[in-house]
């Protein structure tokens, strides 16, 4: 279980990156959902213990995990939302390299390394370097290292941007793979990832925790005031204004506009809601409206 | 246009905004004012040369610019290869610039950026030209020529050649570290050529030469210190700096062809060998953190690090140039006397490592320093490495050691290198051991904590590129501290480095050197301590909030490991300042200027006051070698040679030698200065003239501990040799205690006086020679020393005895000596021989045996040559004495010639026959010195080295082979030629030579009195010489000068000679003799050969200003026979002076056999700024 009570750090300039985070995080796959410069990559980094938060306190399994970096660090996996390799250096050197600094040495650092260059499908591209591996490649080499030595805590930040479908849909499985027994922290501004593998998530808006829970309650509690309708360019426009609008989206050469209301508004029917609705909703409810188009 | 404009602006803009252009200008500028005003930087001063003289700006501008050259790269390669490290290289490609318009906008960008940096080091020397400290007299008339013709023909063009090779190289392999390594090539390569082909260089290589050094080195050849001031060196440089240019166009367009706006295909795939994978397998496995793992964690990121640099080509560039500098520098370093090679033992290769290597491990620090600690941010790898769980002190000492691996893997390279060539000239004897003592622990050591220092300090900066430049900017302040006379070791965060002799090994600098090392080394693991409290791990965090939060890593280890070496460090220190402060005195350079200048202001009064003349000396000296420490003990006879009674005396000794007793008989002192070695004693009754009294001492001078300076290298382990001086007190006042330079003077309120010697003629100087003691005395020493060595001083050995363990020799003097006397010891091996009752012996090292027979061999030829034209040798013994080789040094001694190893004992003479020229000169000092000695006023140095110079040079005409004079001759020529423009005062006549004018004492001087006896025949030269030692020799004062010797050659040559000794002894001539034709026909069984000569002769005045004169003098006209030989080993057909006048003349001699060439003055005793047209060849 990894909790975080009152985290908060501000950067210089006073701009709070984070302020009174306060998360309880139990095994299994929790999402982080936010839109850019919410303040993900820092609470990510924050509790990968590679930036120290101003206040607040962080604990894992009994780790202090500000006071006892490298204990954390024993037991985290960590994949960055951009990482590089050394030039001209394959990605199995790369990863022996990992595995002795994740304290594996010996035989045990090779079969390791063997193991997870074949569960992650890199077996047959080892010897090339990690520079010249494709979006999809490097994003399961980063899994690939983050899951050397064990983790109990896998934090993965922003991992499937800018993977096509099929490399996404592979990573997601690896990802369900390892996410039953640990702690998996998963940040992304893609509602979908945490909708098909996150059972429970928090939603960071300007560094601020907006909304915390399980999916299925969150997605329930809109159930019954979530309104859509297929309308034109120019009635989208006049609905917006009228109403709490959530999204508007492209479907057919027309707008598919969901609004949030209490009761139904005349015209629309009632939807579905699933958790980009909610994403949406909450944003909306604090004021940080995402761009609609 | 319009795209190039664009990409050029861009570029400008992006270029000038960094502040990397702001700086390197501010630097250039700096440098380049401060070399040329003389401040800190010091480029080889010659006070005659003007500041703001065309050679000077010139010659600042190619030491400088060459090393300008890499940092003004940097704008070209950044300009180059930006796309490739940001990777907007698709950014770029994918707008409508045209190809051309994109490379050759970045290539413009980058290069006038280079030359803004370059006209910032160009307007720096103008601005350090006015500076109000240089000397106003050393100021000419202000000129804009010198300045824009030397950023025209050196500045701009090589920025242009270094900047279009750099870009060609990093443009076509995409990367920086290729363009680096091509354009270090090409400096070192360079640097190389320059120091190797000097001035001689032929032209074909002055043409190859990138930055025109050699082009400029050429045109100078032969100037004169007033065509240094006034002309542009400027030769063939156009047509140099065209070739130069032309290729670069050249390169520059065969890229723009070659370069695609692409981006690389992603890599060759190199897939795995179709090894199937393994199975998968649901085991566990779980780390370990204990101390293998650590260990673990700490191997592999030491071989990634490793990696880095052993991968990249930059480093086996760098390396490759470190061995061949090393390489050069051994093979260019060559015994003073005719430029012979050395024999290659170890410890003359030792020397090399230091210099040769020193700027390529600078740069390997710098640049890997930044690369090696910025590594893991700069690819991005910062977070996933972070945040795994190795110790936060891996990362930095993984980096160090890293950097001190490459380090030694350089010294290592060069080592091997230096067996090599050892093993090739058949020396199998390497001393490994020594080797890496010198090497690795010495200046390894050296090295490893500036490696140390550069990586810690990289954790104060952001990026690289600032790392470099701040760790270039300590290096350079702590290069610059010894010479801003902060000199204390305590501070100068350096290992000096320790000579190794092979007579005394490493000796007393041991425990010097190791106190340093355990001192720096305590620092240095500060150092890594402090860098591995602020190395950053993860995200981003400015230095103040590292500082802030380092107290997170003060662990327990931490804490003990900083704790115990600012211990070790302390004790160290404490030490170091013991031994340099307390047990000995700590002198800066300054310092020692000042008690100089107190010792005269104390006691100059007393250089007029009548003086007691020594006339006997009885001494005994111990030597106790291994504890550097030597007892003086002895008494001298005074007597008054005055016409007064004296009253007072003064007595000086070396402030090194303490006295236990020193008393004059009857007489009390008055003053007793311990600090200066000055005493005054006052006479009950004053002493009369002719009459006698004692003075008595005993004393001792111990070498305590280390001095700051480890100069004290006189009384050591293994080959101590001591001037007598030193340890014995002497009737006078110092004069050569007194400070000489005008500028040292003034500061310390001293007034100015005459610079040099007196001038000729002097009637003060008459009497004196500058020893102190001039007259001859009787002398006797009984010397000991440990029981394992021999100990030697000039005189007959009349005892020679063991006692309690010691070894004692009593040394005499048959006839009374000048008081030059030595003491020596060593474990030497005696070479002995014998001429006509003369013993002759060697002291030498077992191992440096190979010039030991050749000398004796000389000695004995010399000495018969010698005594049957000069007159009888004067001792009973001729020592050859070994040294250690601290010093390049060989002198003269009555009847002993000390010579350090390196003069005399490694010079590899094979070819020289069985002469050996440094015996040949030092024994002629037998006769030219301690016979006869000139006054102390202009010229004397000709009667000394000039004498025996030329002694040696006719010695050298006895042997079968003329070759060896002919070249010696050619050697000479051009040394005389060539030294004039690096005299640091006004050139003399022969007859008035100061010290410094070696090109003139030792050279000129030898050469004219050789080409007179070659001319009027050696009997009469001889006669007069004989003449001049029968008036001279062991005389009491006056003693003889030039003028002396010049009246003794007017005297025997006859009046026809007497224009041509004027000429050559009194006036400075020079000479251009032209070969402009030659026929030849058959006359007979004969050949009449008609030679058609131009001759001219030029008078110079000091600052070489020439003025013609009506030539009417003999020069040597030779016919050499048909040959494929070399004119020098050549016999000639026919050989004669011809007397010669101005103009055009012709020749005509008959020959017996077909002529292949014919010359003018062929040898050069005459000297000829153009020898090459004296020889014609015949056509066929």
């Amino acid at each position: 279980m990894l909790r975080l009570s009152d985290v908060s750090k501000r950067y210089a300039g006073d701009i709070a990156a984070l302020s009174d985070i306060n998360l309880e995080i139990p095994k299994g796959m929790y999402g982080l959902l936010g839109p850019n410069g919410a303040g993900k990559s820092t609470l990510m980094r924050t509790i990968a213990t590679l930036q120290a938060p101003d206040s607040g306190t962080i604990t894992f399994a009994g780790i202090d995990v500000l006071r006892d970096k490298t204990g954390l660090r024993k037991v985290l996996g960590y994949l960055p939302q951009e990482f590089g390799s050394y030039p001209r250096v394959s990605a199995q050197t790369m990863l022996r390299h990992f595995a002795a600094l994740k304290g594996l040495h010996g035989r045990q650092l090779h079969s390791v390394v063997e193991q997870l260059l074949v569960r992650t499908n890199l077996w047959d591209f080892r010897k090339r370097s990690v520079d010249s591996f494709s979006g999809g490649m490097k994003r399961r080499f980063g899994i690939a290292q983050a899951l050397l030595g064990n983790p109990q805590l896998l934090i993965v930040d922003e991992p499937t941007a800018g993977l096509d479908p099929a490399e996404r849909r592979r990573f997601q499985n690896l990802l369900a793979e390892v996410g039953e027994e640990i702690v998996v922290i998963l940040s992304t501004h893609i509602v979908e990832d945490v909708a098909e593998l996150c059972p429970r998530l928090a939603i960071l808006g300007q560094g601020r925790i907006l909304l915390q829970g399980e999916s299925q309650a969150l997605i329930a509690a809109l159930h019954g005031k979530l309104w859509t309708t297929l309308v034109t360019r120019d009635e989208a426009e006049r609905l917006r204004k009228q109403h709490t609008v959530l999204s508007c989206r492209l479907r057919g050469g027309r707008m598919e506009v969901r609004a949030i209301a209490p009761e139904q508004p005349p015209g629309m029917v009632q939807a579905t809601p699933d958790l980009e609705d909610v994403y949406f909703a909450t944003l909306r409810r604090h004021g940080l409206t995402a761009n609609l188009e | 246009m319009r795209g190039f404009l664009d990409v050029l602006r861009f570029e400008l803009r992006l270029q000038c905004a960094s502040p990397m252009f702001a700086g390197l200008m501010l630097v250039f500028f700096a440098l380049h004012m401060l070399a040329i005003s003389r401040v800190g930087i010091n480029l080889g001063d010659n006070e005659l040369i003007n500041y703001n003289s065309p050679y000077l700006i010139f010659f600042t501008e190619l030491v400088l610019g060459i090393f300008g050259v890499l940092p003004a790269m940097i704008f070209v390669v950044n300009a180059a290869t930006r796309d490739y490290t940001l990777a907007t290289a698709e950014l770029f490609y994918t707008t409508p610039v045209s190809r051309l318009a994109f490379l050759l906008g970045r290539f413009s960008g980058g290069t006038l950026c280079a030359l803004a940096v370059g006209l910032a080091g160009m307007l720096g020397t103008l601005t350090g030209t006015f500076m109000p400290w240089l000397e106003a007299d050393r100021v000419g008339v202000f000129s804009w020529q010198p300045y824009w013709v030397c950023f025209a023909t050196l500045v701009v063009p090589n920025l242009l050649v270094f900047c279009t090779l750099s870009f060609c190289v990093s443009v076509l392999n995409r990367a920086a570290a290729p363009s680096f390594a091509a354009a270090l090539a090409l400096v070192v390569m360079t640097l190389v050529a320059n120091a190797q082909a000097g001035n001689d260089a032929p032209t074909w290589l002055a043409m190859l030469d990138p930055v025109g050094g050699l082009a400029v080195q050429q045109a100078v050849r032969y100037w004169s210190l007033v065509d240094l001031n006034t002309l542009l060196p400027v030769g063939m440089l156009p047509a140099n700096r065209l070739l130069w240019l032309g290729l670069a166009a050249l390169g520059l367009a065969l890229t723009c062809w070659r370069f695609r706006m692409e981006t690389p295909e992603a890599g060759k795939r190199a897939r795995g060998k179709s090894e199937p994978a393994p199975a998968l397998r649901t085991r566990m496995w779980h780390s370990s953190f204990g101390a293998r793992g650590t260990l673990a964690q700490l191997v592999s990121q030491l071989s990634m690090d490793l990696r880095t640099v052993l991968m990249s080509p930059l480093f086996w560039i760098v390396l490759l140039l470190g061995v061949i500098s090393t390489v050069s520098e051994v093979k260019g370093t060559v015994a003073p006397v005719m430029d012979l090679p050395m024999h290659p033992v170890t410890s003359h290769m030792l020397g090399f490592f230091r210099i040769a290597l020193y700027q390529f491990v600078l740069i390997v620090i710098i640049f890997y320093s930044a690369q090696l600690m910025h590594r893991e941010r700069e690819h991005r790898l910062h977070e996933i490495v972070g945040a795994s769980p190795y110790p936060d002190w891996i990362m930095l000492v993984s980096k160090v050691s890293a950097l001190c691996l490459v380090i030694l893997v350089l010294l290592l390279a060069s080592m091997l290198a230096c067996i090599g060539l050892q093993a090739l000239d058949g020396y199998y004897d390497f001393q490994i051991g020594v080797y890496l003592q010198s090497l690795l622990v010495n200046t390894g050591f050296h090295f490893c904590m500036l490696a140390v220092l550069a990586c810690v300090l990289q954790t104060l900066v952001p990026g690289k590129w600032s790392g470099m430049l701040l760790v270039f900017g300590v290096l350079v302040v702590l290069t610059a501290l010894p010479v801003l006379g902060w000199e204390h070791l305590l501070y100068g965060f350096r290992i000096p480095h320790v000579v190794y002799t092979d007579l005394n090994g490493f000796g007393h600098f041991l425990p010097w050197m190791y106190s340093l090392i355990v001192y720096w080394g305590a620092f240095s693991v500060m150092l890594i301590v402090a860098g591995h409290l602020l190395l950053p791990r993860g995200a981003d965090a400015s230095v103040w909030a590292r500082v802030r939060d380092s107290g997170t890593r003060i662990t327990p280890t931490v804490k003990v490991a900083s704790v115990a070496a600012f211990a070790v460090f302390a004790v160290a220190g404490g030490w170091i300042y013991y031994n340099t402060n307390i047990l000995n005195e700590y002198e800066t350079a300054k310092s020692r200027l000042d008690k100089q200048a107190d010792y005269e202001r104390r006691y100059a009064r007393y250089k007029s006051l009548p003086r007691a003349t020594p006339v006997d000396i009885e001494m005994n000296v111990d030597l106790y070698p291994r504890e550097r420490r030597v007892i003086s003990r002895g008494q001298m006879t005074l007597r008054n040679e005055q016409q007064v009674a004296l009253a007072r005396l003064v007595v000086s000794a070396d402030p090194r030698l303490a006295f236990d007793t020193l008393e004059i008989d009857g007489a009390t002192a008055v003053l007793q200065d311990t600090t200066q070695g000055f005493y005054l004693f006052d006479l009950e009754r004053p002493l009369q003239p002719g009459s006698e009294t004692e003075l008595k001492w005993a004393g001792a001078r111990h070498a305590r501990g280390f001095d700051n300076a480890g100069a004290d290298t006189e009384i050591v382990g293994n080959g101590t040799l001591l001037d007598a001086r030193t340890v014995t007190p002497l009737p006078i006042y110092v004069e050569a205690r007194e400070l000489t330079d005008n500028r040292e003077r003034r500061r310390r309120g001293l007034a100015s006086r005459r610079p040099g010697l007196p001038s000729l003629g002097d009637p003060e100087s008459l009497g004196t020679l500058g020893f102190g003691v001039d007259n001859p005395l009787g002398y006797r020493v009984v010397l000991s020393t440990d029981a394992d060595q021999l100990a030697v001083a000039p005189g007959e050995l009349v005892r020679e005895w063991e006692q309690a363990g010691r070894r004692y020799f009593d040394y005499r003097m048959e006839v009374p000596i000048r008081f030059r006397v030595f003491f020596s010891s060593a474990r030497y091996q005696v070479a002995r021989g014998n001429w006509n009752g003369v013993q002759l012996e060697v002291y030498h090292d077992a191992r440096h045996s190979w010039n030991v027979e050749t000398m004796l061999q000389t000695a004995k030829t010399a000495l018969a040559y010698y005594s049957r034209e000069f007159g009888p040798y004067l001792f009973k013994n001729l020592r050859i004495v070994e040294y250690p080789g601290y010093e390049d040094h060989a002198q003269a001694f009555p009847g002993a010639i000390p010579y350090t190893e390196t003069v005399g004992f490694l010079t590899d003479l094979s070819g020289w026959g069985s002469v050996d020229l440094a015996t040949a000169h030092e024994l002629a000092h037998m006769w030219w010195g301690a016979l006869a000695y000139g006054a102390h006023m202009q010229g004397r140095k000709i009667l000394n080295e000039g004498l025996a110079e030329y002694s040696m040079l006719m010695l050298l005409k006895q042997q079968q082979n003329p070759r060896w004079l002919r070249e010696v001759l050619a050697h000479r020529h051009n040394a005389y030629l060539n030294g004039r423009k690096g005299s640091p005062v006004p050139e003399l006549p022969v007859i008035r030579a100061e010290d410094e004018q070696g090109h003139v004492t030792y050279g000129k001087s030898a050469h004219v009195l050789f080409a007179l006896q070659e001319l009027i025949g050696a009997d009469k030269v001889h006669q007069a010489l004989r003449s001049y030692l029968d008036r001279f020799g062991m005389k009491p004062a006056p003693y003889p000068t030039s003028l002396d010797l010049v009246r003794e050659l007017r005297a025997t040559v006859g009046p026809e000679y007497q224009d041509l000794i004027t000429d050559l002894f009194e006036k400075i001539m020079l000479y251009d003799v032209q070969m402009t034709d030659v026929e030849a026909t058959q006359v007979g069984d004969q050949y009449e050969v008609t030679l058609s000569i131009t001759a001219r002769q030029f008078e110079a005045d000091g600052m070489g200003r020439e003025r013609e004169v009506p030539l009417d003098t003999w020069f040597q006209v030779a016919i050499f026979p048909e040959s494929e030989e070399v004119l020098a080993a050549q016999t000639p057909l026919y050989q004669a002076f011809h007397r010669l006048r101005s103009g055009e003349q012709e020749v005509t001699v008959r020959v017996p056999q077909k002529p292949g060439a014919a010359g003018v003055d062929p040898f050069h005793l005459m000297f000829d700024r153009t020898p090459t047209n004296n020889v014609r060849l015949l056509a066929r």
